[in-house]
C-alpha cells in the first residue's frame, strides 16, 4: 500500500478486519469440533460395545478361560464354552500368512511404480491398483470360494481348499492395494534432490532405492504396512467364505480356521439379544478393538521413535 | 592457460533440448586437468543441464535430447556402459545442501559403501580425510553417528562437498554451491577448493561474479544456452573482453 491511503480505504481494511475478527474464531472452533468429534466417536463406540456385554464381562466371563481356552462353545446347552484362543490363532494365523504376502508384494509394486516406471504406463498401473481396492469384499470371498478353493485342493491334495492359506493369500491380495497406494504416496514424498544426490554418487538406481528413500520413506512405509494390517485383521466377511469355519488352533496353512470377526459376524444374528451368547460376541468385539488399539499405537511409537532418533 | 595443458573435458556442438525447448545450444569448450573453470550466466543460461550432461544426470529427465559430444580423458560420456562408474569419477554438488537421511558418517561412506568398498579402518580414513578437506572435520567429529540432515545448513553443504570427495574423483562439478552458504562458510570452502584443484579438476558453476573472479582460472559466460566468451580470468575481469555483454554482465550492467 502507499502513502496515499485514503480514508474509504482505511474504511475498508477495518471491516474486512472486523468480518475477520468474526469469521476466523468460528472456522477455528469449527475446525476443533471437528478434531474433537473423531475422538467422541472412537471412545462412543468403544463404549458402546462394551457397554452391550458389560454385564456378561463383569459378572459373568472366566476371563482365563476367555483367553487360554481353544473351546468356542456358546450354543451348547450342558457345557458353554467361551473360550478364544482358537479364534484369535484364527485370526493371527491368516492375519501373519496375509502379512507375508501383502509386504513384499505391495511394497516391490510401490517402489515399482514409484521408482521404475513413468508415463503412461505408470498411470495405468496406479488406476488398475486403485482399482483392486475397490473390489468389494464379498468378491474376494467369492473368489476364495469358488476360484481358490477347487486350486488349492488340487494343488496340496488337501481334503478341503477352505483354510489359512486360501484365507491368507484372499486377505494378502485385499491388503495389496493399500500398501501400494500409501507407500507410493510416502515414496513420492521423498524430495527428488535425495535421488539425484545417490545417483550423482555412482549409486544405482536399486541402492538408491533400499539404502536411501527406504530410510527416508521409512514412516510412510510403516504406516502402509500397519494400515494393511489393520485391515487384515478387522475384515469380516472374506474370511468367512474362505477359511473353512471350523473352530481350531490351526497346525498348518491347510488346516480350516475361524476369525474372530467372522465369528461375530456369524453368530451375532443368531443369538437372543442381551443373553450371555449376545454379550460373549462384544467380548470379543472388545478384543478386537485392543487388538487394533495395539497394533496402531505400536505403530504410532514405532514413527515416533524413527522421527527422534 | 598453455596449449601444453592437457585437456580433461572435451565439449563439442553439445546441444540440448527440453520438449523442443533449447537448453544448450552447440556449446564447444574444453576443460584443461587442475584447472579451475568457472561458468557465469544469469538463470536459464543452461549452465546447470551443462554439468548434467558432463556425468549423464541428463539421462534420468525423460524428455531431453541430446546432441553432442562430452568427452573425459578421449572418452565420449554418452558411449560408456558403466554409467555409475563415470559418475564415481565425477563429483557433483548441488546449489541446496543435501544431507542424506543416514548419519554424517554414513553419508561420507555412502558411495564408497555403494561402490563395494567396505573395509572399516579404510573407511575410517577416508571419512575423516573428506570431512578434513571439506572444512567440516572439527565441527562433526565427537557426533558422527548423528542425522546428517539435522546439521546446519553450511555444514551440510559442506558435508555434501565431503561426499563428493568420497570417491576420489577426477573432476569436481560445483552448481552454484554457495546459494544456502553464510558468507564466512562460502570463504572457507573457497579455500578448499583452491587446495583441491591440486588433485581434481573444478567446474565451478556459479551465480557469484565475484566468486568466479576470486576462484578461476578461466571464466565462460553462458547466455540463453550459448556460450558467449570463454577465456582466462584476467581477460574476461577486464576492458578487453571480446564480447561487449561478457564485460557488461561482469559489470552488472547487463539487460
Amino acid at each position: 500500500m502507499t502513502d496515499t491511503t485514503s480514508g474509504t480505504d482505511e474504511g475498508q481494511v477495518s471491516t474486512s478486519r472486523r468480518i475477520a475478527a468474526i469469521v476466523e474464531p468460528a472456522i477455528e472452533w469449527l475446525i476443533r469440533l471437528c478434531g474433537f468429534s473423531a475422538i467422541f466417536f472412537v471412545f462412543g463406540i468403544f463404549f458402546f460395545v462394551f457397554s452391550s456385554g458389560a454385564d456378561f464381562i463383569m459378572n459373568r466371563l472366566d476371563v482365563v478361560e476367555f483367553m487360554t481356552s481353544p473351546e468356542w462353545y456358546p450354543t451348547s446347552v450342558s457345557n458353554k464354552r467361551y473360550g478364544t484362543l482358537a479364534l484369535v490363532a484364527g485370526t493371527l494365523s491368516v492375519t501373519t500368512l496375509a502379512m507375508m504376502i501383502a509386504v513384499p508384494f505391495g511394497l516391490g509394486t510401490a517402489v515399482f511404480i514409484s521408482e521404475f516406471c513413468d508415463g503412461p504406463f505408470k498411470e495405468a498401473l496406479k488406476i488398475i491398483v486403485e482399482f483392486l481396492a475397490a473390489i468389494p469384499s464379498v468378491v474376494w470371498g467369492f473368489i476364495g470360494l469358488a476360484i481358490m478353493n477347487p486350486v488349492i485342493i488340487d494343488v496340496f491334495n488337501a481334503p478341503i481348499g477352505l483354510n489359512v492359506l486360501n484365507g491368507g493369500v484372499i486377505l494378502g491380495l485385499m491388503s495389496v492395494p493399500i500398501i501400494v497406494s500409501i507407500g507410493e504416496d510416502a515414496l513420492k514424498a521423498v524430495p527428488d534432490t535425495y535421488r539425484e544426490a545417490s545417483l550423482a554418487l555412482g549409486a544405482t538406481k536399486w541402492q538408491t532405492v533400499y539404502k536411501v528413500l527406504f530410510p527416508a520413506a521409512r514412516s510412510g512405509l510403516l504406516a502402509a504396512v500397519l494400515l494393511g494390517v489393520g485391515r487384515a485383521i478387522g475384515e469380516t466377511i472374506a474370511v468367512l467364505m474362505a477359511t473353512g469355519h471350523a473352530v481350531q488352533i490351526p497346525n498348518s496353512p491347510l488346516d480350516s480356521v475361524r476369525t474372530l470377526t467372522a465369528t461375530i459376524a456369524a453368530e451375532l444374528g443368531e443369538t437372543a439379544q442381551g443373553g450371555d451368547h449376545y454379550q460373549a460376541l462384544f467380548a470379543i468385539g472388545v478384543l478386537l478393538f485392543i487388538f487394533t488399539f495395539a497394533v496402531n499405537l505400536t505403530a504410532d511409537l514405532l514413527v515416533r521413535g524413527i522421527k527422534n532418533k | 592457460m598453455s596449449d601444453l595443458a592437457k585437456k580433461k573435458i572435451e565439449v563439442s556442438g553439445l546441444s540440448v533440448s527440453y520438449g523442443g525447448v533449447t537448453a544448450l545450444d552447440s556449446i564447444s569448450l574444453d576443460v584443461y586437468e587442475h584447472e579451475i573453470l568457472s561458468i557465469i550466466g544469469p538463470a536459464n543460461a543452461g549452465k546447470t543441464t551443462f554439468l548434467n550432461c558432463i556425468n549423464r544426470m541428463i539421462d534420468s529427465i525423460p524428455d531431453a535430447r541430446v546432441q553432442g559430444t562430452v568427452k573425459i580423458d578421449g572418452d565420449d560420456v554418452r558411449q560408456v556402459r558403466d554409467v555409475n562408474a563415470l559418475r564415481r569419477r565425477i563429483g557433483m554438488v548441488f546449489p541446496l545442501p543435501v544431507g542424506l537421511p543416514m548419519s554424517i558418517y554414513d553419508n561420507v561412506a555412502y558411495a564408497p559403501r555403494m561402490a563395494g568398498k567396505t573395509d572399516k579402518t579404510r573407511l575410517d580414513e577416508l571419512v575423516e580425510r573428506c570431512l578434513r578437506q571439506s572444512a567440516l572435520f572439527d565441527e562433526v567429529k565427537d557426533r558422527m553417528g548423528d542425522l546428517g540432515t539435522k546439521l546446519s545448513g553450511g555444514q551440510q553443504q559442506r558435508l555434501t562437498i565431503a561426499r563428493a570427495l568420497s570417491m576420489e574423483p577426477e573432476i569436481l562439478c560445483l552448481d552454484e554451491f554457495s546459494i544456502a552458504v553464510d558468507p564466512v562458510t562460502t570463504m572457507r570452502i573457497e579455500e578448499v577448493l583452491k587446495e583441491l584443484r591440486k588433485e581434481v579438476t573444478i567446474v565451478l558453476v556459479t551465480n557469484l561474479v565475484q566468486q568466479a573472479k576470486r576462484l578461476a582460472d578461466r571464466t565462460a559466460l553462458f547466455l540463453d544456452g550459448k556460450l558467449i566468451e570463454l577465456d582466462s580470468n584476467e581477460i574476461i575481469f577486464s576492458r578487453r573482453t571480446a564480447d561487449q555483454r561478457t564485460f557488461q554482465y561482469v559489470q552488472g550492467l547487463f539487460g
